[in-house]
C-alpha cells in the first residue's frame, strides 16, 4: 500500500491571538496495490497502531526534543511522519494536556504557532524566551527578561547575557535592540546602567530606582571582587 | 571509650619544652564537640590572661571532630585555635585548613593534639598511628612547605599527610600560615609554630573512623539523599550563572559554573563539565569550574581539573597547567582557590581583567605564598600594600638603601617578577618592608598610617579590632555587621552569606528565612534593607552559631548548612537538620537539631568568654563590637540615609538597638555583651562563670 497525502493546512493566531486553523484545498491520492497482502495488513496494524494512540506518540515526540532543548512547533505534526490534520492536531494537543501521563507537556502561543515542550527538560520561563528568539521578538524579549530579573531578584540584568543561550543575540542586534527600545512607549521603563568598569546593566524603574540599579551592578561588578 | 564512635576518643597532648608526650580522653570534651570547641575550652582553661601569641606560655591545638574522616560530604577541615598575633590583645582565634590533614589525623586514631611550651631547636612531629616521637627538624628549618612537605614524605611515605610552616612562620611574620598538602592553608598561626621551634607535623593513619553500630545503611541513605536533593554548588549556591534549559533560576554571581561546552581544558583528554542538574550525584563535582569564576575565561584550557578536600564533593581547588612558571624556577603548576589568587592580583593591581598576564601573577603569588608559608589575611596583605604604596609611605618608612632595593618599576610594568621580591622579602624578614605583613594594627603601630586607612570605604578594616571585613553589612546589612563583630580576625563565617548568595529569588528566600528564623522580615532585599529587628538577631546569631558549629564538628562552612537546596521538588528548601542526622549516626548519640543547635551556642559563649578573659573587660559593646566608620558612610552616594534603596550605609542607632537584640539572642548582658553567670551555667559552663568571677569579669 502507498499512501500519498498533502496538506496545505496553516496554523495560525488572529488579531485577538485566538488559534485557529486556515484550512487550504486538500487533494489525498491512495492507491492500493494487491499484490502484497501480508504487508498491507502489517502496515495497515501499524496504522492503526498510530491513529490509536498518536497522542502518546506526539507526546513522546514533544519529550524527546526538549530532551535535546528544543520545543516543538505544532506545525511540524503536519508533516511526515505524524501527517495529522489541523482538525486532528488540534484536538490531539488538548488532549494530551489533559492526559495524567503528559501533564509535563506545555504550549506557547507564539506570534503565528504554537509551540510545545515539556517541562521536564525546559522550564517555563526557559521555553518561553526560546520562543521569542525563534519569532525574532527580541524587543520583548529584552524587555520581559529585564523585568523580570527587576522585580523577582531584584537585580539589574547584566547586558552580556543576552549574548548567551537561549539569547545568543549578536552585539549589533544586541545594540539594535537598546536602540529600539528607546523609540517604544511600551517599554520606556527599560533603562541603562554602568558599573565604574564601563560594564552595562538594564533595568526596569517600575521595580528599581536607578540609583539602586547602579548600586547593585557596581557590587557585582565590581566590589564583590573583593569580598569573595 | 571501645563504644566511642565518630571521635576516636583520644587527643595528644605535646610538651616541646620538656618532649613529653602523653595521651588524654577526648570525651571530657564532648559538650564542645571537637575542632574550635575543644580548641576554646583548652584555651580558655590553661593559658593565663596576660600571655601573647608567641610566648612559650601560649598553646596551639589542632583538633578535628566526627565528622572528620567519617565520609559526611564536605567534612575535610582542620581547625587550629592559639592566641592570634595579628590581634591587638592578642585574643583566641581559630584558623582552618582543607586537604587531608584532619582525616588522616582520625585514621591514625587522634582527635586533637594541643601543643604547649616551646623547643629549643627545630623539631617537628611524626604521628604514625600510635607511635608519636618528635623528631629533629634543623635540616628542615630554612626550607619552604614544599621541600619539608617533600623530604618527610620521603621519611613516612607517600600516604603520610604532613603540614608544615614556611619561612614567614619560622621567623614570627604575624601572617604566617601552617600549610598541608602543598596548597591548603590555616593562616594566622604559622608563627606560633615558629614560636614553638615546631615545623612541621606528619601524620599517617592505617585506621578507619567508625561511625555508630548498624547505622551503615540509615547513612549510605542519608548521604544519597544530601547528595541527590540538598547540596548545591560551592558556597551551596543552588542555581547555575548562566540561564540552562533545566533551571528555573540563573545567577551571574553563582559558583555553579558547569554547563554545556565548558571544560577542563588541561584535562587529557578534556572533560566538558555539562548541565549538572539537580538529582544527578554524580554530577556534583563537575558543578563548581572555579578556575573561570577565578581568573575568568582563560582558565578553561589551563583546568587540568577541580580538586578539592577530603570527602568533598564540591571541588572548588583549581589545578592548572601555567607553563610560564617555570621562568621562574617553578613546576608548570599552580593550585588554589579564591583568596589565593585575588592576593597576589590585588598586590600586582591586575584584578578581574581576566587576561593570561593576569593568571600568570595569580598563580605564581598563590605558589610563592603557599611555599614561604605568608597568610594573605583574607586579601588585606595586598590591600595593605596598596595602600602604603599609593600614599607614598615606603618612602618615608623605608632606608633610602632599602627603598631603592626595590624593583618598583617591575611592580609598575606588573612583571610578575615583582612578586618574588615581594613575597622572599616578608618570609625572610628583611629590612622593614616585611612588616606589611604584620596585621593592620601592628602595621599601624609601626608605620602611622593615619585614620583615613582606617576610615576609607573600600580599605576593608574592620576597627578597632583590625581584622578586614568578611561579608558584613553589603551582607545581610545588620546581619552581615552582627557576624563580623563577633570574631577576632576576619569573620569566617559563611552562613548568611551564603543563603544571601544563593541565587533564588527573593520572595522565596524570604519565604525560608520565615521558615528558620520565624518571620521573612529577617531577610532583606539587597542594598534595600529595613531596619533592626529581633528576627534579624535570630537570623545573625544562627549562623554565628552554624559556623561555630562547622568549625567544631568539622564541615565546611563554605558549603553548609543547607538552608536551601537546588531541589525544584521541595521548592528549593534546604534540610537544617542535616548536621543533627549525620552526628546521631555517627556518634550513636540521638541528637535533635535544637540539641546540637544549643551545643554551637555553648562554643560561641566560649569563644566570648575567652576573648573576655583575653582582654580584661567585660565591657564587649564598647571595647570589642566597634563597628568601623565606614559602614556609616556611603562613598558611591555621599547623601545615601539608611533605610533607602541603593545603599547599606548603616545607621548608628539601629547598630546599637542590633547589638541589643543580639545579646539578648544569647542571653548575655544586654549593657555589656558580656555572658552572665546564669547563661554559662544554662550552657553547663558554671567552671567557665567561676574562672571569670575570680578574673572579675562578669557582668553584675
Amino acid at each position: 500500500m502507498d499512501i500519498k497525502s498533502e496538506h496545505n493546512n496553516n496554523l495560525s493566531t488572529d488579531k485577538e491571538n485566538k488559534t485557529t486553523i486556515q484550512e487550504m484545498p486538500e487533494e489525498n491520492n491512495i492507491e492500493i496495490n494487491e499484490e502484497s497482502k501480508e504487508d498491507d495488513i502489517k502496515i495497515q496494524e501499524e496504522i492503526e497502531e498510530v491513529e490509536k494512540d498518536k497522542v502518546e506518540l506526539i507526546g513522546e515526540y514533544i519529550r524527546e526534543k526538549s530532551f535535546e532543548c528544543k520545543t516543538v512547533n505544532a506545525e511540524e505534526f503536519l508533516e511526515e511522519p505524524f501527517l495529522l490534520e489541523v482538525d486532528e492536531l488540534l484536538s490531539s494537543i488538548d488532549e494530551l494536556k489533559e492526559r495524567q501521563e503528559f501533564k509535563d507537556i506545555y504550549t506557547i502561543k507564539g506570534n503565528e504557532v504554537i509551540y510545545l515542550f515539556s517541562d521536564k527538560h525546559i522550564t517555563h520561563n526557559y521555553a518561553k524566551n526560546m520562543v521569542m528568539v525563534e519569532e525574532r521578538d527580541l524587543l520583548k524579549l529584552v524587555a520581559e527578561t529585564v523585568r523580570n530579573e527587576s522585580k523577582s531578584y531584584p537585580r539589574p540584568t547584566d547586558s552580556k547575557l543576552f549574548f548567551k543561550s537561549p539569547f545568543k543575540l549578536k552585539r549589533e542586534e544586541f545594540n539594535n535592540v537598546l536602540e529600539l527600545l528607546k523609540g517604544e512607549q511600551e517599554y520606556t521603563d527599560i533603562k541603562e546602567t554602568k558599573a565604574s568598569n564601563k560594564a552595562l546593566y538594564l533595568y526596569s524603574d517600575k521595580y528599581m530606582t536607578e540609583m539602586h540599579a547602579n548600586s547593585l551592578a557596581e557590587w557585582i561588578e565590581v566590589e564583590s571582587n573583593q569580598n569573595p | 571509650m571501645s563504644n566511642v564512635t565518630g571521635w576516636t576518643g583520644k587527643m595528644l597532648r605535646v610538651n616541646l619544652t620538656t618532649g613529653n608526650i602523653t595521651t588524654e580522653d577526648t570525651m571530657k570534651y564532648k559538650e564542645f564537640i571537637g575542632g574550635a570547641g575543644i580548641g576554646y575550652k583548652v584555651i580558655f582553661d590553661e593559658v593565663a590572661q596576660g600571655t601573647k601569641a608567641f610566648d612559650e606560655e601560649n598553646k596551639i591545638v589542632i583538633a578535628v571532630g566526627p565528622f572528620t574522616g567519617a565520609g559526611v560530604p564536605c567534612s575535610g577541615r582542620t581547625n587550629i585555635t592559639s592566641l592570634a598575633p595579628t590581634n591587638p590583645y592578642n585574643a583566641v582565634t581559630d584558623s582552618h585548613m582543607g586537604g587531608n590533614f584532619g582525616p588522616f589525623l582520625k585514621f591514625a586514631g587522634w582527635d586533637a593534639i594541643i601543643l604547649e611550651g616551646a623547643s629549643k631547636t627545630p623539631v617537628w612531629l611524626k604521628i604514625e598511628d600510635d607511635k608519636v616521637s618528635l623528631e629533629d627538624a634543623s635540616h628542615l628549618w630554612g626550607k619552604g612547605t614544599v621541600d619539608t612537605s617533600n623530604e618527610l614524605n620521603k621519611v613516612m611515605g607517600k600516604e603520610a599527610c604532613i603540614a608544615s610552616i614556611g619561612q614567614a612562620g619560622e621567623n614570627l611574620i604575624h601572617l604566617s600560615s601552617i600549610v598541608n598538602s602543598v596548597n591548603h592553608s590555616a593562616g594566622g598561626h604559622g608563627g606560633v609554630f615558629g614560636s614553638k621551634k615546631l615545623k612541621a607535623i606528619g601524620v599517617r593513619g592505617t585506621g578507619a573512623v567508625k561511625i555508630a553500630e548498624g547505622k551503615a545503611q540509615e547513612w549510605l541513605k542519608l548521604n544519597r539523599y544530601m547528595m541527590t536533593d540538598i547540596i548545591g554548588a560551592n558556597n551551596q549556591h543552588v542555581v547555575p550563572s548562566t540561564p540552562q534549559p533545566w533551571a528555573e533560576y540563573h545567577n551571574k554571581g553563582s559558583r555553579w559554573t558547569g554547563q554545556p561546552a565548558l571544560f577542563w581544558g588541561a584535562a587529557e583528554p578534556p572533560v566538558e563539565t555539562g548541565e549538572c542538574p539537580q538529582g544527578n550525584p554524580n554530577k556534583v563535582g563537575l558543578r563548581t569550574q572555579k578556575a573561570i569564576f577565578d581568573l575568568g575565561d582563560v582558565a578553561e584550557d589551563r583546568t587540568i581539573k577541580m580538586g578539592g578536600c577530603h570527602s568533598c564533593p564540591i571541588r572548588c581547588q583549581s589545578n592548572l597547567k601555567v607553563p610560564e612558571l617555570e621562568k621562574y624556577g617553578l613546576t608548570p603548576y599552580a593550585a588554589s582557590t579564591c583568596i589565593g589568587f585575588i592576593n597576589p592580583g590585588t598586590v600586582m593591581n591586575v584584578n578581574w581583567r581576566g587576561t593570561e598576564e593576569e593568571l600568570v601573577i595569580k598563580s605564581l603569588g598563590s605558589r610563592l605564598a603557599d611555599d614561604y608559608g605568608i597568610w594573605s589575611n583574607y586579601g588585606q596583605l595586598g590591600r595593605d600594600f596598596r595602600y602604603v604604596l599609593n600614599s607614598g609611605k615606603f618612602k618615608k618608612v623605608l632606608s633610602e638603601e632599602e627603598y631603592n632595593s626595590i624593583p618598583w618599576d617591575l611592580a609598575e610594568s606588573e612583571d610578575p617578577a615583582f612578586l618574588l621580591e615581594f613575597y622572599r622579602r616578608i618570609a625572610l624578614k628583611e629590612g622593614e618592608f616585611w612588616k606589611i605583613a604584620q596585621g593592620p594594627y601592628w602595621l599601624d603601630q609601626e608605620w602611622n598610617l593615619g585614620d583615613e586607612y582606617w576610615t576609607g570605604y573600600g580599605n576593608n578594616v574592620w576597627s578597632k579590632m583590625a581584622f578586614p571585613k568578611h561579608h558584613s553589612n553589603e551582607a545581610g546589612a545588620q546581619v552581615g555587621v552582627l557576624v563580623n563583630i563577633m570574631f577576632n580576625r576576619d569573620a569566617n563565617s559563611h552562613t548568611h552569606m551564603n543563603m544571601i548568595g544563593a541565587g533564588l529569588p527573593l520572595e522565596l528566600l524570604k519565604e525560608i528565612a520565615g521558615e528558620v528564623w520565624g518571620s521573612p522580615d529577617a531577610f532583606d532585599e539587597p542594598q534595600n534593607y529595613t531596619p533592626m529587628n529581633k528576627y534579624k538577631a535570630k537570623f545573625a546569631k544562627w549562623s554565628l552559631d552554624r559556623n561555630f558549629l562547622h568549625d567544631s564538628i568539622t564541615l565546611c562552612n563554605w558549603v553548609w548548612p543547607m538552608t536551601v537546596s537546588p531541589s525544584k521538588d521541595r521548592n528549593y528548601r534546604g534540610d537544617t537538620a542535616l548536621e543533627a542526622k549525620f552526628f546521631s549516626l555517627a556518634t550513636g548519640i540521638e541528637t535533635s537539631e535544637e540539641e546540637l543547635d544549643l551545643a554551637a551556642e555553648r562554643i560561641a559563649t566560649l569563644h566570648r568568654a575567652a576573648t573576655i578573659k583575653e582582654m580584661a573587660t567585660i565591657d564587649m559593646r564598647n571595647e570589642h563590637d566597634i563597628i568601623p566608620e565606614w559602614a556609616f558612610t556611603d562613598a558611591k552616594n555621599p547623601d545615601a540615609k539608611p533605610f533607602t534603596p541603593g545603599t547599606v550605609i548603616m545607621d548608628r542607632e539601629d547598630m546599637q538597638l542590633a547589638l541589643t537584640m543580639l545579646y539578648k539572642e544569647y542571653g548575655w548582658d544586654e549593657k555589656t555583651g558580656a555572658p552572665t553567670r546564669a547563661t554559662l551555667e544554662r550552657l553547663n559552663m558554671k567552671d567557665v562563670a567561676d574562672e571569670l568571677e575570680k578574673l572579675n569579669l562578669l557582668p553584675s
